[in-house]
């Protein structure tokens, strides 16, 4: 008399057709998921490879604008603006020794359109006029700087040049550098006047 | 058929696997590297930040002790202002920042040297020098002063310009170092 | 008969096992990959979080301190100090920022700026203090008439450059000396009696220095008459005298006699100025704009000491002090020496004949407050070691029935205010400083040098000071609508929103002012509704019923003057040698370039640094005792630079010799005394 044999039996006898190539089909399968996830990592590391960048590069730049604006601050307030413009012959300490209106700063490289290789730059309510140079000017029409205002505490605002008797000066400090990933942009704005004490 | 269907996929499928652990393992050990120095640089920063917003609010004539460039000092008293009460600055107790006593930690302290004393510690990485720069007599690192120590304070003026650099050892045991600075204005 | 099922036998167990076992590897895989992946993406974002947070921070930081500078530059003009509000800030940058301002009583505001820049917010306070109005910008002023006697003699100067001459004309070349000598022996030509009026009696018009001269008076019948007195002369000088009064001024002067006012006489509004005979004036005689009010003086309350009366030929020393004596009298010959800094509230002052009372002003100013009664002696002596007049304040707030007479035993050097006395200047009577006095007689002429740097320190105390500031708040936004946008989390609409300047507290506003087509106009009302556009000059300002600095002052204050030579000592790329050359050449030189030569960095050589002090003497005290304090200089050398001005020396500068120079050289300074 046959005995029958129970299913697994008859199962782990080989002879099911659907068994054919099953290991090799997982092994694609896995294969499959694994370069997934690979790629998908891949891509995480290329996302935080980004953001590193970026932690270590905007930090730099902030820290880099406040030692220039602590600095500014740190100068008798009537030349901040002879120290910092982009007129180097008004410079208290005679043609060329002051530090300037743009900067470097290390570990920032500059973008490619950088005329001088810098990468920082100050900003006031200037004007040049025609033939002259630069000029500290209540007129501007600067309105990220709150101009045109008073400069010179009189309440008027005329088109003279304040660089000898501003009481209040507005300033911008704007990085642009090129970072790992890209161009990158900081900017910074405040307002300087002499705190007697 | 099946034993050789079953070594071939075992065989593609370990060389598949070995690849990908070689890839992820080399993958995990760079970005264990860079997590290590960006946790390092960011521990570096935070410290320096808690500095630089202490000292601004200091009375520049507290500023204990004053070191003109190139002298520069480990540490920093100073008095901060809580605001005026009946026509007179309200001065807090005096705080402290420097190194601890081994020199590997930039501790903050409350009534320095008084039954009162508060500590704590804002960074425990401190570099025994500053990076760049040996004990030898000489600015190594063309900064401007002489043998600095982890942690320096060099007053000019009214500003402070503070530099700190840190150290710790990375996954792969060999040490990364960070170096930050700073400058504010004492503003009192 | 042999069963399939003995051909592949495995045993059940391990069949399932065998199925789906590589995609179970793969799911680990995944799994352990996203493991990593997440701890990866957590440190980095909030690394990136962190540092996000801590730039916005900084932005907010910068973004309320142009909070604080606004508010700044609002009180120094008089308005409120209040910008913006929280439901409506300044828009400045890519952030915003509103000031409040609080009067905290005794001339204290506190400013609160909050800056909002991304996800932070920065809150600072600054307090500041109010300016102290004060008089000795007033040069010598009376609310009454004042007389000026003949040979009355006023000039001004600048105590930061010293004053070179002691003569009645300050040249500035020999071309100016050469015209005035012109002037005056054309005068003589003129005059039969030949000019006693000297140069500055020739009629130059005015601002024409030795140009143009008058015909001379035509004599009269009698040929002794006298000619008529030349007409005033105005001749521009570099430094202005001042007198002032809140009545008329009335000015003599006789040939023997003339009095020279290089300055300005300003009479009340209602007032004016009249000249009688040989009299010289440059600068204005205009009337005021305004009346002065002369503010009370607010003495303060110090501890208590002993009353003090010195006598003998020891000085007494009094170490830097804040009290209050009952009295302080200096007997005949005596000395007291009070180092600054000093307060002092005195109830009675007495000094006797010959006395003495320096003041050492080197480390500080001193000031002394006279409450009940001054007594000073003719020849009595108030010294100040700086001669620097900013440093030297002697306030008089009694009310005494009797006239008070100055000291005139040596030139005082300082401010005096008095508002309700009566002072009486006698003869001899020198000030370089201010006087201002409820009346001031002169029983004899004075000499008067006004110093315009009292007028600089007058603005600069007139402005705000900071008091205190402080961090009140610096942090960052929690998760949420708005954390990164400032004018979300506010509820504000940026573009509506308007420039920090046009955003302060309205002020009622009273001003007159030359409007652009050149005429003088009035209004008096919220500065809101002023159009300043229409501004060309402001002639009077006042917000809220306080007078504003004007431009001028501010600019004054903000550049400040300093000798050029004084810097030139200061270049590290001269040598000792080089700088003692340089000094050398322009000898006489200011007490900013002495001081800069005693304390240059790197030191000077000891006998260059001699050669230069030799070279300017006589020093004044302050001069001498920095250089004796000084380390560079040798105890011969010191003694060297002694002995030239020996005899003389202050007793001051004797005692400080005696801790600075050898036995031997100590003694020959002495000696020599």
């Amino acid at each position: 008399m046959l005995i029958r044999t129970p299913v697994a039996r008859r199962v782990a006898s080989g002879r099911h057709p659907s068994r054919a190539g099953i290991t090799l089909l997982e092994a694609v399968l896995a294969i499959g998921v694994m370069t997934v996830a690979v790629g998908l990592f891949s891509s995480m590391v290329v996302s935080t490879s980004r953001q590193r960048s970026s932690n270590h590069e905007y930090p730099v730049a902030s820290e880099a604008v406040r030692t220039l604006l602590e600095g500014m601050r740190n100068q008798e307030f009537a030349q901040v603006f002879a120290q910092y413009n982009d007129n180097p012959q008004d410079d208290p300490g005679g043609p060329g020794s002051a530090p300037g209106h743009r900067f470097a700063i290390e570990g920032l490289d500059p973008l490619p359109t950088s005329p001088d290789g810098f990468v920082a730059e100050v900003f006031f309510p200037t004007f040049v006029p025609v033939g002259e140079t630069v000029q500290l000017r209540e007129d501007v029409q600067e309105a990220s700087l709150g101009m045109p205002r008073d400069l010179s505490g009189d309440s008027i605002i005329d088109a003279e040049d304040h660089a000898d008797d501003y009481v209040l000066l507005p300033v911008r400090v704007e990085v642009d550098w090129s970072g790992r990933y890209g161009a990158r942009h900081l900017e910074i704005y405040t307002m300087l006047t002499e705190f007697r004490k | 058929m099946t034993a050789m269907e079953l070594v071939l996929a075992l065989a593609l499928l370990a060389i598949i696997a070995l690849k990908a652990s070689m890839v992820l393992t080399s993958a995990n050990e760079a970005q264990q590297q860079d997590s290590a120095i960006m946790a390092l640089e960011d521990q570096a920063r935070r410290a320096l930040d808690q500095i630089a917003y202490a000292v601004m609010g200091s009375d520049r004539d507290s500023l204990i002790p004053d070191p003109e460039s190139p002298i520069f000092s480990t540490s920093l008293r100073y008095s901060i202002s809580l605001g005026v009460e009946d026509g007179e600055v309200v001065w807090d107790d005096p705080e402290e920042i420097g190194l601890s006593l081994d020199e590997s930690q930039v501790i903050w302290r409350k009534n320095p040297g008084t039954a009162e004393e508060l500590r704590v510690a804002w960074c425990n990485v401190v570099r025994p020098f500053l990076e760049g720069e040996i004990p030898n007599g000489t600015d190594d690192n063309g900064n401007g002063i002489v043998d600095e120590n982890g942690l320096s304070f060099v007053v000019e003026r009214d500003a402070v310009t503070i530099r700190l650099s840190v150290q710790r050892p990375g996954p792969q045991n060999q040490p990364i170092s960070e170096t930050v600075s700073t400058m504010v204005t004492v503003r009192n | 008969m042999t069963s399939n099922s003995t051909r592949c036998h495995r045993p059940n167990h391990l069949h399932g096992k065998r199925a789906g076992g590589a995609l179970v590897l793969a799911l680990v895989s995944v799994v352990t990959v996203a493991g990593l992946t997440a701890a990866f993406l957590q440190l980095s974002t909030a690394v990136s979080r962190r540092q996000a947070h801590m730039r916005d921070k900084m932005q907010a930081f910068y973004m309320a301190e142009a909070g604080l500078a606004e508010a700044w530059a609002a009180v120094q003009i008089k308005k409120s100090g209040n910008v913006g509000t929280e439901e409506d800030p300044a828009l400045y940058g890519d952030g915003l920022f509103w000031v409040e301002a609080t009067d905290m009583g005794g001339r204290l505001i506190q400013l609160e700026s909050t800056g909002m820049v991304g996800s932070a917010t920065a809150v600072l306070s600054l307090v500041v203090e109010e300016g102290l109005e004060t008089v000795a910008d007033l040069g010598v002023y009376s609310p009454t008439s004042l007389d000026l006697p003949p040979g009355t003699f006023l000039d001004g100067y600048d105590s930061r450059l010293g004053y070179k001459d002691g003569g009645a004309l300050r040249l500035t070349s020999d071309e100016d000396l050469e015209k005035l000598l012109e002037e005056f022996l054309q005068q003589m030509e003129g005059s039969e009696l030949g000019g006693l009026s000297g140069p500055l009696g020739a009629s130059a018009p005015r601002g024409d220095r030795g140009g143009g001269t008058p015909s001379p008076p035509p004599p009269g019948d009698d040929p002794l008459e006298l000619p008529p007195a030349p007409e005033p002369v105005v001749v521009e000088d570099e430094f202005a005298g001042r007198i002032a009064s809140g009545g008329g001024i009335t000015v003599n002067g006789t040939v023997e006699l003339p009095t020279v006012i290089q300055g300005d006489l300003v009479p009340s509004p209602q007032d004016t100025v009249s000249m009688n005979g040989t009299v010289s004036v440059t600068g204005s005689t205009d009337p005021a704009a305004d009346d002065v009010e002369l503010p009370a003086i607010e003495v303060p309350v110090l501890n208590t000491l002993a009353a003090c009366m010195h006598s003998g030929s020891a000085p007494l020393l009094m170490l830097p002090t804040e009290a209050h004596l009952p009295s302080l009298e200096v007997a005949q010959g005596s000395e007291v020496i009070v180092q600054g800094p000093a307060t002092l509230v005195i109830d009675s002052l007495t000094l006797a004949a010959g006395a003495r009372l320096y003041l050492d002003t080197t480390e500080g100013e001193v000031t002394i407050y006279v409450t009940t009664a001054a007594s000073f002696a003719e020849n009595a002596q108030v010294l100040n070691s700086t001669e620097d007049p900013a440093n030297l304040s002697l306030n008089i707030s009694a009310q005494p029935a009797e006239p008070i007479g100055l000291p005139a035993g040596a030139p005082i050097h300082g401010v005096i205010y008095a508002p309700d006395a009566e002072l009486t200047v006698p003869p001899g009577f020198e000030l370089f400083g201010s006087l201002v006095a409820q009346q001031v007689t002169f029983a004899a002429p004075p000499r008067l040098h006004f110093d315009e740097n009292l007028a600089e320190v007058a603005r600069e105390r007139a402005l705000p000071s900071l008091f205190s500031w402080r961090i009140v708040e610096l942090e960052n936004a929690l998760l949420g609508p708005g954390a990164n946008d400032p004018f979300v989390r506010l509820g504000v609409n940026r573009a509506a929103l308007l420039p920090p300047a046009r955003v302060h507290e309205d002020n009622p506003l009273d001003i007159t002012y030359e409007d652009n087509g050149g005429l003088i106009q009035n209004y008096a009302g919220p500065e809101s509704a002023f159009d300043w556009s229409q501004v060309r000059k402001p002639k009077a300002l006042s917000r809220g019923g306080e007078k504003v600095i004007g431009e001028e002052d501010l600019k004054a204050v903000t550049a400040p003057t300093i000798d050029p030579l004084a810097k030139a000592v200061d270049d590290p790329a001269k040598n000792s040698s080089d700088v003692r050359d340089l000094l050398l050449a322009a000898t006489p030189i200011s007490k900013d370039a002495l001081l800069a030569s005693i304390h240059r960095e790197p030191e000077m050589n000891s006998s260059h640094l001699k050669d230069v002090l030799e070279a300017n003497a006589p020093l004044n005290d302050q001069i001498m005792l920095e250089a004796l304090r000084n380390s560079t200089m040798s105890s011969s050398d010191l003694k060297s630079v002694l002995l030239t001005m020996s005899p003389g020396l202050s007793a001051q500068v004797l005692m400080a010799a005696a801790a600075y120079l050898a036995p031997s050289d100590l003694l020959s300074v002495q000696g020599a005394q």
